[in-house]
């Protein structure tokens, strides 16, 4: 196991309370709006706080309430891609892919070469307001792997979609993870994708795990 | 026309604006980004200024700028002079005026920015001042540049705190609006009139540029082809 997690914390409406690990694959967590998906995502990247329980990244540990440690979303390299993908609006599309590059010179190369490998490197200069859901969903793919990092939180990336598009980029989803050799942790309410896309799911409700099954592709 | 009372305004409004746009960015993004005990209450003093009559804040500067008042002993003690009716003075008066619209603005602009874009910035590694500096700044551009222009266009009119901080000390102190009064009392309504309509054009000039400004969605365009 690369990842695990172990998070509580009380809601407005039930408490959130979820133990699970993840290794390289692209886990699925599953289960309706508001039973407390997104802010699990958050947690572990490190922009909400849990009130107790820990996030351990191999023999690191990111978050542990009994001794108090809480590192900084800044330093987990927990990449996070947004329902809407959160693209700088006043950046090109390849100032917002280097974005986290800390090595300029290197920087461009890579971003050169991920670029490629997403076909998205016609829209170098161009804004992301000017692009498409499936390019933009590359674009904001390419600028998380940037960084190098650890994990890769995706927030119902494919729910603002139609449905073809969805599927094909559900599959692209899926061939990045293996390329790249980077855990993913999905979120969504849609119970097709959960299945088309993840190599396990894990059931929630009203903050919970209720069920978890691993799939063969 | 004289023209000094024109130069005295911009450089009394001229010399606030530096501490508007420093301190009213600053605070502004204090206040939008951290919580804490009785910030309310600590928002209310930062927009009184805009609601109580401009002579209540003139003797407050007064109080603080006066022979006995803690800064005008620190300036005596400093540069061994008094700063009250000089044009620093008229300055401190334009800025304390005009500052709750300079802060409201940007703060409002501050906040208007979808915070999802700041956590991907965080998650990619981005500390708060690159944050703000990168994603913050340039999308509230405009929100800024409007609240600027509506602050010095307050400053540039400032008349009741002026006047008693700055007095109307000619050739020193007698700013466009001080022109204006002193013109009226003594009568001579052709002076006073010719000001008034200056101040009005340079004014509604500033407004509709803050009109503009607050439109402008600018940024967006820069990287589009």
């Amino acid at each position: 196991m690369i990842i695990r997690v172990s998070i509580f914390k009380k809601l407005n409406s039930f408490d959130l309370n979820l133990k699970f690990d993840i290794s390289n694959e692209i886990l699925v967590l599953f289960g309706p709006s508001g039973c407390g998906k997104t802010t699990t995502l958050k947690i572990i990247a490190g922009l909400k706080r849990a009130d107790g329980g820990f996030i351990k990244f191999k023999n690191k540990t990111f978050f542990d309430s009994d001794k108090k440690i809480f590192v900084s979303p800044q330093d987990r390299r927990f990449s996070m891609m947004f329902q809407d993908y959160a693209l700088f609006p006043h950046m090109s599309v390849y100032k917002n892919i280097v974005y986290g590059a800390k090595n300029s010179t290197d920087a461009s190369q890579k971003a050169d070469d991920l670029m490629e490998r997403f076909h998205i490197k016609h829209l170098k200069n161009t804004s992301p307001l000017k692009i498409s859901g499936g390019e933009k969903q590359r674009v904001a793919l390419a600028r998380a792997l940037m960084t190098n990092p650890n994990l890769i939180l995706l927030d119902e990336p494919l729910s603002a979609l139609d449905y073809d598009i969805r599927v094909r980029l559900g599959n692209e989803l899926r061939s990045f993870q293996k390329i790249f050799n980077i855990p993913f942790l999905l979120v969504t309410h849609d119970h097709e994708e959960a299945e088309r896309i993840g190599d396990r799911i894990l059931y929630i409700s009203s903050g919970k795990i209720v069920k978890e099954i691993s799939l063969k592709h | 026309m004289d023209y000094i009372p024109i130069i005295l305004s911009l450089q009394a409004a001229g010399m606030a604006s530096f501490f508007l746009i420093f301190f009213g960015i600053l605070i502004a993004k204090f206040m939008a980004e951290v919580d804490f005990f009785g910030k309310d209450i600590l928002d209310g003093f930062l927009i009184l200024p805009l609601v109580v009559p401009p002579v209540v804040v003139g003797f407050l500067l007064l109080v603080l700028f006066g022979k006995h008042g803690p800064i005008g002993i620190l300036f005596e003690t400093l540069f061994h002079t008094s700063i009250i009716f000089t044009i620093y003075a008229a300055s401190a008066a334009s800025f304390l005026v005009a500052f709750p619209l300079m802060y409201k603005s940007a703060r409002s602009a501050f906040e208007s920015v979808d915070e999802n874009l700041k956590d991907a910035a965080k998650t990619l590694g981005a500390g708060n001042w690159k944050i703000f500096f990168t994603i913050t700044l340039p999308l509230s551009f405009p929100g800024l540049v409007s609240g600027f222009i509506l602050a010095f266009a307050r400053a540039l009119g400032e008349f009741g705190a002026t006047i008693m901080v700055a007095g109307d000390i000619p050739g020193k102190t007698n700013t466009i609006p001080i022109q204006i009064f002193f013109a009226t009392e003594n009568g001579d309504l052709k002076s006073a009139a010719v000001y008034v309509l200056l101040i009005c054009i340079i004014n509604l000039f500033l407004i509709f540029l803050a009109n503009k400004w607050s439109k402008n969605k600018f940024v967006y365009r820069l990287t589009e082809k």
